[in-house]
């Protein structure tokens, strides 16, 4: 599988996803224009890795910001993840920032697979 | 006695006869006289009386004078010394008895000059005693005898004395070490005093000891103890107190234990005297004998003592003489040993300073000579465009020339014995090594490299060297680069390179490009003839204004030279272009170009028709201009659905709305209606922002009004759920298929203002309620309004709050807490939010708007705001 690089920018997080060295990661700050068209392509690896998964994958979010548009984006993320069999997700936040680990703790309980958050 | 008696008995008599004959003589007389023939009577009387006594007289004296005569003549002859013999007959009488006596007389003086003459030979044993106790003669004779004796001994004890000493000083004389004077005084000594033992100590004036030195006994040495301090012993003892001791009371193991010499006979007698001259002692003599000491010994071996004493001193002198004397002969021996050597080698040095110096001057000639050609190839050196490196077969440089700092800025001393490699780039590095393993592969044969190398400024300098290999060349055995910088070679060739692929590249661009020097076209690439159906030879060396290019195009190039030359930096402008092909746009850019002296030479105009470009940048500018229109123009649709802040400054009259939308539209919106006595006020943000934003927050508030307006409904949470349904039905979300996720977040309040009753409601939005100076946090449900069915979504809660007043209530969009900024780029964060609520809840709300606003500017910073913000405070 093609390794999915995306560099962060202002408004985009930074994207990697790389089968072949079990590297998962979405990181920085999410508020980009189109949400959906920005994270299309995302949806669109994790869909197509799940069908040819590793035996485990930890998937990590260390995000510092995002907006409703991209929690939303996420979510879906988190659903197409739940397809993936061995997968954890890694939940990431500064250790002041409630939002953020709010957020996190919202987000575990959506979802039926293991999620830690872990503070730094 | 008797004879003096018959003597006088004789004498008397005849005197009495004479007296008699003579009485009575006178008798007669005198009777004669009575008579009267008394005359003639008396006359015959006399002279009868006369004749008489004369008779008698001769009788009387034939018999007295004959003993008298020879008395008379003895003793004439002892008055006169003679003694005569004395006669055979002698008379019975006093006359014999005087005579026997005056032959005793004589016989006794005889007997007296006897013994005088015998004491005169010598013989004081001749036997001889005194005539009488009143024999004064005899009793002198005697007495002069004794004296005589007694003077005879004291001569004789003198003389053995003096004797001793005399035989004791030519042994002292002999002596020259005090071993042998030692040895030999006690022998002497020994012998002398009749002693059985001796023994000879001389003081240790270093170790301020007495150490025997010599032993006799028995004509054997003997060595018992050698050593006492002062003080320590009988010797000790006589040392310190400078006195003679002598013991005849000697105990049982005394010899082993305090003298020194007596092992195995017990003596009865020891003799201790100490050396003293000048009243210092200098050793000590020790004497042991069986018989007790008599005067003369003692007093000769203290008379020894003293000489002893004197000839220590003399020897210790001798002696110190003799070794100083040894010493420096000695001394005197060495050196002149050295001497001889020292002479030897000045001599063999001279004759080495001859040969040098003839050999030096030989030299200073050569010398001067080889000065003089190097001083010639140190200037060729110094001054030689090229630096000349010997390196060693490792790389290593053994010779760099001086001319390196000319060129390269080191001194050969910085470089010699150092690797240089790392001075050559990274880049031409392998080129480098590959020029050694070259020379290395190919002696005689001269190799080239170029390179660039470091100088010492730091600057990298194109070096051109060339190498030969010298390996096999006895007086160098190196590699000999000569290396010359050719930085402005390469500069020039590079620049001829650059500037025929700039001409290459000139000629093939699209743009027109021409160089202007002095007002005449230097250069002008072909595309001229594009816009004006000339070859671009027709306009080169040509002023520009003899060609044939438009007047406007002319005046315009001229200026912007002008301008160029004036700020000696690149101008770009657009300019009409008019040509062949119509009406053209022109974005032209004047570059300067320097010549050496940073004058400008010439002037680079290029011109980049940008017709095409200016007609779309039109266009997008005109479709922007409607973009922005048509949003300018929502807005003013979205501002009319705006709570009227009038009508909210009546119903909260201590509230604000802090409202900043990040663009024209805004997702974000406040809510505001009044339904008697009953205010429901929101903080509603949509999802996105902008346009879409916009869009949902219409949707959002009809839903809301017709919740509340049209249906009635009161109960927040009841609304929130009406909302959520309403949105998820109008975005059509309650598909499997939809494709939207948009919704809304939303704090959405009632209040009663006249109960000061708050209702509240809230899809992941708190809010924040200030009773007094408590703050409580009612945490809005954690599921968002539309955007489809979260799994575990229930119903939304409402939460009921009872205030005080002066108690105050805060909710906004998450846009206030998002924003980026502060100093590490940060969300300004909810915990912030809260303190700041904290901190400023007591002031009036219109102060309060100013401070959050204040505060959230300042965070922002120059960062790009990060979403919609709203914030909504209400004081009671």
């Amino acid at each position: 599988m093609e390794i999915l690089n995306i560099e962060g920018a202002e408004d985009t997080p930074k994207i990697i996803l790389d089968k072949g060295n079990g590297i998962f990661e979405i990181s920085g700050r999410s508020l980009p224009e189109d949400c959906a068209e920005f994270y299309k392509p995302v949806l669109e690896w994790i869909r197509s890795y799940s069908g040819d998964s590793n035996a485990s994958t930890d998937f990590v979010f260390n995000l510092e910001y995002f907006n409703t548009a991209s929690s939303k984006l996420i979510l879906d993320i988190l659903s197409a993840l739940n397809d993936v069999k061995g997968t954890t997700v890694f939940w990431h936040y500064q250790e002041d920032d409630e939002d953020m680990m709010e957020a996190g703790e919202e987000y575990r309980d959506l979802v039926e697979m293991p999620f830690e958050l872990k503070s730094y | 006695m008797y004879r003096f008696t018959t003597i006088n008995f004789k004498i008397t008599m005849l005197v009495l006869v004479i007296t008699a004959i003579a009485a009575s003589a006178i008798a007669t007389t005198t009777f004669y006289f009575s008579s009267e023939n008394v005359v003639g009577n008396l006359v015959y009387a006399v002279a009868l009386i006369c004749g008489f006594a004369c008779l008698a007289t001769v009788l009387y004296a034939s018999h007295l004078v004959k003993p008298l005569n020879y008395m008379s003549n003895t003793l004439g002859m002892v008055s006169r010394g003679e003694l005569p013999e004395s006669p055979e007959r002698k008379t019975k009488d006093e006359f014999g008895h005087l005579q026997s006596n005056v032959d005793e007389l004589v016989a006794m003086l005889k007997r007296n000059v006897e013994f005088a003459q015998k004491i005169g030979e010598g013989q004081y044993d001749t036997l001889f005693t005194a005539a009488s106790q009143n024999d004064s003669l005899g009793g002198a004779l005697i007495g002069m005898r004794d004296n005589l004796v007694d003077n005879d001994n004291k001569e004789k004890e003198r003389n053995w004395i003096v004797l001793g000493l005399a035989e004791a000083g030519e042994i002292l004389r002999t002596c020259d070490t005090l071993e042998v004077l030692g040895d030999e005084v006690v022998r002497f000594t020994v012998k002398k005093t009749d002693a059985i033992q001796g023994a000879f100590y001389v003081v240790n004036d270093e170790q301020k000891t007495i150490d025997l030195c010599n032993s006799f006994a028995y004509n054997r040495k003997k060595y018992l103890k050698k050593s006492f301090r002062f003080a320590e012993g009988l010797v000790g003892q006589a040392a310190v107190e400078q006195e003679m001791v002598m013991r005849t009371e000697i105990p049982d193991g005394y010899a082993s234990i305090t003298s020194g010499i007596l092992g195995d006979k017990k003596p009865s007698c020891i003799l201790i005297m100490p050396l003293i001259a000048n009243e210092e002692v200098y050793g000590v003599i020790e004497l042991a004998g069986f018989e007790k000491f008599n005067s003369s010994q003692i007093k000769f071996v203290r008379e020894l003592s003293a000489m002893l004493a004197r000839t220590i001193f003399n020897i210790k002198v001798n002696e110190r003489t003799r070794r100083l004397l040894a010493e420096s002969q000695e001394m005197s021996s060495d050196l002149k040993e050295k001497q001889e050597v020292l002479r030897q080698n000045a001599e063999e040095m001279q004759a080495t300073q001859e040969e040098l110096e003839r050999s030096n001057s030989k030299l200073g000639e050569q010398i001067e000579e080889v000065n003089n050609t190097r001083s010639r190839m140190q200037l060729l050196l110094e001054n030689a465009s090229e630096v000349i490196t010997i390196y060693e077969e490792n790389g290593t440089v053994r010779y760099i020339s001086p001319s390196v700092e000319s060129i390269l800025g080191y001194t050969s001393n910085e470089l010699q014995g150092q690797n240089d490699v790392n001075n050559v780039h990274l880049d031409e590095r392998e080129i480098y090594q590959n020029l050694f393993s070259q020379l290395k592969q190919k002696p005689g044969e001269q190799v080239s490299a170029q390179f660039r190398y470091v100088n010492k400024a730091g600057e990298y300098i194109w070096i051109e060297a060339t190498g030969t290999n010298f390996m096999s060349n006895a007086a160098i055995r190196g590699y000999i680069l000569n290396s010359r910088d050719i930085t402005e070679r390469r500069r020039a060739e590079q620049e001829q390179r650059m500037r025929s692929k700039m001409q290459a590249l000139s000629e093939n661009s699209p743009d027109l490009i021409a160089r202007l020097e002095e007002g005449a076209i230097s250069y002008i690439n072909p595309v001229i003839e594009t816009y004006t159906g000339e070859e671009a030879g027709v306009f080169i060396n040509k002023k520009v204004d003899e060609t044939s290019l438009d007047r406007s195009v002319l005046e315009s190039w001229l200026q912007i030279v002008e301008q160029v030359n004036g700020s000696r930096d690149k101008i770009s402008a657009e300019m009409d272009f008019p040509s062949e092909l119509g009406k053209r746009v022109m974005q032209v850019s004047a570059i300067p170009e320097f010549n050496e002296q940073e004058a400008i030479e010439s002037v680079l105009v290029v011109s980049h028709d940008i017709t095409e470009r200016k007609l779309i940048e039109l266009d997008i500018q005109n479709k922007n201009k409607k973009i922005n229109d048509s949003i300018n123009y929502a807005k003013r649709i979205q501002n009319a659905i705006l709570p009227d802040s009038e009508i909210i400054s009546k119903a909260l009259p201590d509230s604000f709305i802090l409202y900043k939308p990040r663009d024209v539209v805004s997702g974000d919106f406040p809510w505001f209606v009044q339904s008697n006595e009953n205010i429901f006020i929101a903080a509603v943000d949509c999802t996105g922002h902008g346009v879409p934003g916009a869009l949902l927050s219409l949707i959002g508030y009809f839903l809301l009004n017709d919740i509340i307006k049209s249906r009635g409904v009161t109960d927040p949470g009841k609304i929130l759920d009406m909302l959520d349904e309403g949105v998820t039905q109008t975005l059509r979300q309650d598909r499997d298929n939809s494709m939207t996720k948009d919704g809304m977040d939303i704090a959405l309040c009632r209040i009663n203002t006249k109960t000061r009753a708050i209702e509240y409601a809230g899809a992941h939005r708190p809010l924040y309620v200030m009773k007094g100076n408590a703050m409580e946090e009612v945490k809005g449900d954690k599921f968002p309004i539309g955007g489809g069915m979260a799994k575990n979504q229930t119903n939304f809660t409402t939460s009921k709050i009872k205030l005080h007043k002066g108690d105050s209530i805060y909710f906004s969009s998450d846009g206030y807490p998002d924003q980026f900024g502060g100093p590490q780029v940060r969300k300004f964060g909810s915990k912030r939010v809260r303190e700041l609520i904290e901190e400023i809840h007591h002031l009036p709300a219109n102060e309060s708007l100013k401070i959050f606003e204040k505060e959230w500017e300042e965070w922002r910073g120059d960062q790009k705001q990060t979403d919609d913000v709203l914030l909504i405070g209400i004081k009671f």
